[in-house]
């Protein structure tokens, strides 16, 4: 719950769940980049 | 960090997302984290690239034990009443006008009065006999989707005083005191 009433219900478990997603869907950009062979 | 309220007045919070709030945030990343988990285990299994996956996984639950951390310090602890998700998503079927405003308010007046005051601030007569005591509705129901108001109008509140109003008034009558709880939240009325 985001406190301060800047959001509610619906928007405010959007955030909640959209925030880890955010960071889920750039995690899972960044793993699955080609890493470089090490010389 | 300050946060402005309904009615325009200011007050200092300590964190704007409550522990409730960072328990689900927790939650996702645990999720996350798993899945990653799962991903770097099976790549690894068939001998491919699977270290940035385990990184990944690391990152996802270091947050979640940050969240958590949080959570249990420096956030607040705001405890809702439980809202199953198909509730908290209700709308209101008939469109907001001032005369369902005026009926809520009529309703209010009639039912509620009593325990949550002639302004909404939880402070009605009965008020103050009540453990837990009434909440402040000018503060609590902008926070709060329509749908869950009109859910713990209905089926009222566990653990409090708060009875279900659905076997005492219909569903549009419902509706009518969630426009006029807005209504009066916004300074409306």
């Amino acid at each position: 719950m985001i406190v301060g009433h800047v959001l509610a219900g619906p928007l405010d478990a959007l955030v909640e769940l959209g925030l880890p997603l955010l960071v889920f869907a750039g995690l899972w950009w960044w793993s699955s980049r080609k890493e470089r062979r090490r010389p | 960090m300050v946060v402005v309220l309904a009615q325009g007045e200011a007050t200092a919070v300590t964190f704007p997302i409550s522990r409730q709030g960072l328990e689900q945030i927790a939650i996702a990343l645990v999720v996350g984290a798993a899945v990653f988990a799962l991903v770097a285990l099976w790549r690894h299994r068939r001998r491919r690239t699977w270290r940035r996956a385990a990184i990944s996984a690391g990152i996802l639950a270091g947050l979640a034990a940050v969240a958590l951390v949080l959570g249990y310090t420096v956030a607040p602890n705001i405890p809702t009443p439980p809202v199953p998700v198909t509730a908290r998503f209700a709308q209101d079927p008939v469109p907001d006008a001032p005369e369902r405003i005026a009926a809520g308010r009529e309703l209010y007046q009639r039912n509620c009065v009593v325990c949550h005051g002639a302004h909404g601030r939880g402070d009605g007569p009965a008020a103050f006999t009540l453990r837990p005591r009434p909440v402040d509705l000018v503060v609590h129901t902008p926070q709060h989707a329509p749908g869950e108001v009109f859910y713990w109008i209905s089926e009222g509140i566990p653990n409090t005083a708060m009875p279900g109003w659905k076997d005492r008034l219909t569903d549009a009558q419902r509706w009518q005191i969630v426009r006029f709880l807005y209504a009066l939240a916004a300074g409306r009325t």
